[in-house]
């Protein structure tokens, strides 16, 4: 077998150190947003409503006259599931890591991802077809509301106020404008981070230890 | 390093690696698993053997999962559905699946290698607790029989070879496999011997105090229980989520208390202690 030398073994330590950094750089960089600097003159509020309860409110700017359901979803950054349902079209199975698996994207039992719509600043109407079939114009707003399936069925919190200053995000559930811009809200991750920074030092250290025990031979 | 602090570390990698479906987790033992090969290996104890055959396995299951898994949105490649078994879709998601096992498998077997290829079988034994120590002699030595016989068998061929001993049909193998097995009871009546001259199940079994259990054992141990209680705590209360790809292939969730806690497996590696 080769010898690994001194040199070389430093350099793939630093490669390792450099691949967890070049990981967390890139994260770091903000996701693409159709609202950013709210140059856009149409925009749709979308509110997720995770299972703790906690809201997530988005505005999403564009500049057709319609935008479907699921490019606002992907457009807020979220990380986000669907299944095909034929002529129903896209059905949401998962947003933002919520369920963490799944084997079913609407189950018989357990909890779901019930979608609702509201058009110029009405009341929510529950989806009657997939995301992807569903269109929504300058001030319309759409929801989400991962739902246990039993008992009531409420509406996702109103989505009043979250594209009130274009631009920026704000929490549906009334609190103050987020500082981050848009639906960039969405860009580091500090899990994905520290998994990279974790997987930088295990690998620098392990090209560490291979010149160590080079250096004892 | 004692042997039974590195069993308690072995133990809590192994029980993370097979607790959790998520790969970023598996990934961190066996990094951490690598990290200590590396720093405390015995030189000659076949760690290449192991690598390759760790490599080999997690091949495998990777194959197996994409040609026999057909679930998924991202088709790869179709085969014709006329194959038995693996005729289907080939999809992007039963190949990441796949990876995902064979790191599983990596990362369980690399966190049980330090066993025998850090400590030598002999304080693999003397770890073992007193009521034990019998079994695992016993143990020890049947486990031994079978690269004895490898070695016998390589040896006697070479011998054999030698002679002018061809293998050319089946008939021509007993040449070697009779000698293989009269070797290999005869070593077993030497070894019998043996261990009756050394008092083998007369009483306790005594042997020279090498290892000590030191304050950086006790670090090992405690760290490496922290880590798996901790890690089985967030699995249970869901704050470790595991992952599964189908139908739509997404980035695996990660838990940064959960990261830290596999995280916690690198202590034996650094080497500020003997």
């Amino acid at each position: 077998m080769r010898r690994i030398g001194p040199r070389r073994g430093l350099a793939i330590c630093l490669l390792g150190a450099l691949a967890g950094l070049a990981g967390s750089a890139v994260r770091m960089l903000p996701a693409p947003s159709l609202c950013t600097a709210a140059t856009y003159p149409h925009h749709v509020a979308l509110v997720v409503e995770l299972g703790d309860g906690e809201s997530v409110g988005r505005c999403v700017g564009f500049n057709a006259s319609s935008i479907s359901g699921e490019e606002v979803l992907q457009a807020s950054g979220l990380e986000y599931a669907t299944q095909g349902y034929g002529s129903l079209g896209q059905a949401v199975c998962q947003v933002d890591e919520e369920p963490a698996a799944y084997s079913t994207c609407l189950p018989s039992s357990g909890s779901y991802w019930a979608l609702f719509t509201s058009r110029a600043g009405g009341a929510w109407q529950a989806g009657d077809v997939g995301i992807s079939s569903l269109d929504f114009a300058n001030g319309d707003a759409e929801g989400l509301r991962y739902d246990p399936e039993t008992g009531p069925d409420p509406a996702p919190p109103s989505p009043a106020g979250v594209c009130a200053a274009a631009g920026s995000s704000v929490p549906a559930s009334g609190g103050a404008p987020s500082a981050s811009p848009g639906a960039a809200g969405a860009g580091a991750s500090p899990a994905l981070i520290a998994a990279a920074a974790v997987f930088g030092v295990l690998l620098g250290l392990a090209g560490l230890q291979l010149v160590l025990r080079r250096r004892r031979t | 390093m004692s042997t039974r602090s590195l069993a308690v570390w072995s133990a809590s990698g192994l029980v993370i690696a097979l607790s959790t479906s998520n790969p970023v987790y598996r990934v961190v033992v066996l990094l951490c698993a690598l990290n200590l090969l590396l720093a405390r290996g015995r030189r000659g104890s076949g760690a290449r053997i192991l690598l390759t055959g760790i490599g080999i396995a997690g091949l495998i299951a990777t194959l197996l999962t994409l040609l026999l898994s057909h679930t998924g949105r991202h088709v790869l490649v179709r085969l014709p559905a006329g194959i038995p078994a693996i005729g289907g879709p080939l999809t992007l998601e039963a190949l990441a699946f796949g990876l995902a096992t064979g790191l599983g498998i990596a990362a369980a077997l690399l966190a049980v290698a330090p066993l025998t290829l850090v400590s030598q079988p002999h304080e693999l034994v003397d770890a073992l607790p007193s009521p034990l120590a019998r079994t695992g002699a016993a143990l020890g030595a049947a486990l031994n029989l079978i690269p004895g016989t490898l070695r016998s068998a390589g040896e006697i061929r070479e011998a054999q070879r030698m002679r002018g001993w061809r293998a050319r049909r089946v008939v021509d193998w007993p040449a070697v496999a009779v000698p293989v097995v009269l070797t290999a009871i005869e070593g077993s009546m030497t070894l019998a011997e043996a261990m009756e001259s050394r008092a083998y199940g007369t009483s306790a079994r005594t042997h020279f105090g090498i290892q000590r259990w030191a304050p950086y054992d006790t670090l090992v141990s405690v760290t490496a229980l922290l880590a798996v209680a901790g890690f089985l705590a967030l699995v249970a209360t869901g704050g470790a989520p595991g992952w599964f790809p189908f139908p739509v292939l997404s980035a695996p969730a990660i838990s940064v208390p959960a990261l830290l806690c596999c995280a916690l497996l690198v202590v034996p590696s650094l080497r500020v202690w003997p």
